[in-house]
């Protein structure tokens, strides 16, 4: 009984959680065709392995540029028809892009793309004709034009784009360490159109789209913004889950309602308003690196979950300090906390003591600064949970480590179920959980950035 | 109460009904078995067992919220289920073809879009589940020289073959 033995089924669920994928899916697909020739005819043969295409091209020798296009070719002729995302990175040299586009005629026209990623397009843009003969973008769920120059991919799928197309998500980003140059970002009028256009649009991220919120329709709900500076008001009824990015303080911002918002996650240099905001049906708050004087502006009495992540400020405790020197607060959450930053253990017990009723606790530890002696602390506290069993109404726990801590702080578990009997009678009860992980820090917000955005 | 369960190298297991149950596919033969002993002729005493284990410790588990495969796979395997998991290469393989044959395995009804087993199978699931992330785990960052001393595969690709399939892989990862 080997490997080569299971059925296929089984070996594509296999390799389908090989999370080395998870940072260059084609390219892991293509090193492990290469084991042998009964993996070959299994990954080429399974369209899934294959729809992931970044069309990654830069000026060189002509014999290199038939070679990318054969093997452009292969990958989607591997897809079969199944609906593809696309990653367009090109900087035309000797070549013109009619030549790639006739790849994608070949096996993979426009009706078939799911997703396109807009990274850059230099040069000369493809002709009419060429667009043309690829058709319209029927399936398209996905737009993320990153490089907000290339008027002629907004400008075709604006015109080809149907009303009942698929499109859910429309990202209007620009690379984080451009923001501070730029000036002021104007929406183009074709991303004014397909938002108007398609109906089923639901997220949309646009920087500095100051002129854009006053006609914003109603079936987006969920938004992402960066900066508010140029505000006076932001008043959108019908948003749901809201991503603030790098938003500073705007003096001019006097309202900022969202009414059913039940998802926030704010990026801060500080709170964008300087007036008290209630969020009444917010049930998710995420705080990056925010100053604790700024979430005194912020009222949520229906929160159940709150995440503190300090992102670069990994080093400065005093952040924590103030949020718990506020006094009695409708902020703290119901059910849920997450500690991304660094805690020691008197801080978690201080937040514990604060939130009797917590269910969920999610801690990351970095580096050796902490000792998972902490869980022990955490775990077999003196407080008393409102159900008078003299337990914790703790439910779950998550520590996230780093992988080199894994097998130091393994045995530091052990000793902390041995040493506390009834933490391990709790074990068998409730749902405990510990999960020995990287220190990545999943982004808690859903954002529809593509794989390698995310990664 | 219990039920028996024969192996197919025919030997008997009293078991639990609810430490059974936890196996889809004897969930469905229990009703139709009566007082009869269930035949597993795919599986052998020692996979029995070993998959036994697993249900015995999971018994009591909650049944997970419906799952349509939209939210995000998780990679983690806890500590008892590593532990159990932790097998040499052969058994590894047979838990999880038996897995698979006793429709412990996720998501195959999901894709059959059948709801009332939905529930039962992405609980009865996870020992396939496990099995396979283990594998998955296993290759994760290896070179397809790494997986075949690993898995004892023969490379039978042809030196031209070879030399095309590599110089694809290299092309994609500098991209």
């Amino acid at each position: 009984m080997g490997f080569n033995s299971l059925p296929t089924e089984i070996f594509i669920h296999i390799l389908k959680n090989d999370d080395s994928r998870l940072l260059n899916a084609t390219a892991r697909s293509r090193a492990l065709m290469g084991v042998c020739r009964h993996w070959y005819n299994i990954i080429t043969s399974i369209p899934e392995f294959w729809t992931s295409v970044h069309v990654l091209l830069d000026s060189m020798p002509l014999s290199r540029f038939s070679w990318t296009l054969f093997l452009l070719s292969e990958q989607l002729r591997r897809c079969k028809g199944a609906l593809i995302d696309v990653t367009w990175q090109v900087r035309v040299g000797t070549y013109h892009p009619d030549e790639i586009l006739k790849v994608f005629g070949t096996h993979a026209p426009f009706k078939q793309w799911r997703s396109i990623s807009i990274i850059r397009h230099d040069g000369a843009p493809p002709s009419a004709a060429s667009l043309a003969s690829l058709g319209i973008f029927s399936s398209l769920e996905e737009i993320c034009d990153l490089s907000q120059k290339i008027d002629w991919a907004i400008r075709y799928i604006e015109t080809t784009l149907p009303s009942d197309a698929p499109l859910r998500s429309l990202q209007c980003n620009i690379p984080y360490s451009l923001i501070a140059g730029m000036p002021a970002f104007r929406v183009p009028d074709a991303l004014h159109n397909i938002l108007r256009k398609v109906k089923m649009l639901r997220l949309m991220n646009m920087p500095r789209g100051g002129t854009l919120w006053d006609d914003l329709p109603a079936n987006i709900t969920e938004l992402l913004v960066e900066r508010l500076a140029d505000l006076k008001r932001l008043d959108l009824s019908h948003i749901e889950s809201l991503f603030v990015q790098d938003a500073v303080t705007n003096p001019n911002l006097t309202s900022f309602t969202f009414p059913a918002l039940t998802r926030l996650d704010i990026r801060p240099m500080n709170w964008p308003t300087r007036r008290r905001v209630v969020f009444p049906c917010l049930l998710e708050l995420c705080l990056r690196g925010t100053q604790h004087d700024s979430i005194e502006y912020i009222s949520a009495p229906m929160l159940e979950k709150l995440i503190f992540n300090s992102e670069g400020e990994w080093h400065k405790p005093e952040l924590l300090e103030g949020i718990l020197a506020l006094p009695e607060y409708s902020l703290w959450p119901k059910k849920e906390l997450e500690l991304r930053l660094l805690v020691s253990a008197q801080v978690v017990g201080r937040f514990l003591e604060r939130l009797p009723e917590l269910e969920k606790l999610v801690l990351y530890m970095q580096g050796t600064s902490i000792d998972l002696v902490v869980i022990q602390q955490i775990l077999t506290p003196s407080r008393k949970s409102s159900n008078g069993d003299g337990g914790t109404r703790l439910r779950s726990l998550r520590v996230y480590l780093e992988r080199d801590q894994r097998d130091a702080n393994a045995w530091t578990w052990e000793w902390c179920l041995s040493r506390n009997p009834g933490m391990k009678e709790g074990m068998k009860t409730t749902s405990m959980e510990y999960f020995w992980t990287r220190s990545s820090q999943p982004s808690s917000f859903k954002t529809s950035l593509p794989y390698w955005f995310r990664y | 109460m219990s039920i028996t369960i024969v192996t197919s190298d025919n030997e008997q297991f009293c078991v639990e009904k609810l430490v059974a149950q936890r196996i889809a596919l004897i969930e469905d033969m229990v009703e139709n078995a009566g007082d009869r002993p269930i035949p597993l002729p795919n599986v052998t005493a020692s996979v029995l067992r070993k998959i036994l284990e697993y249900c015995e410790h999971h018994k009591n588990d909650p049944l997970p919220p419906y799952d349509d495969g939209s939210r995000s796979r998780t990679t983690h395997i806890s500590e008892w289920d590593q532990k159990f998991i932790t097998v040499d290469q052969e058994m590894l393989f047979e838990i999880i073809l038996a897995a698979n044959y006793l429709e412990m395995k996720p998501l195959l009804y999901v894709r059959l879009n059948v709801p009332r087993v939905q529930c039962l199978t992405a609980c009865n699931a996870v020992a396939g589940d496990i099995g396979c992330k283990t594998v998955a785990n296993m290759i994760k960052g290896k070179s397809p020289e790494e997986i075949r001393k690993l898995f004892n595969i023969v490379n039978n690709f042809t030196p031209e073959e070879e030399a095309q399939i590599r110089k694809e892989a290299e092309w994609a990862e500098d991209r």
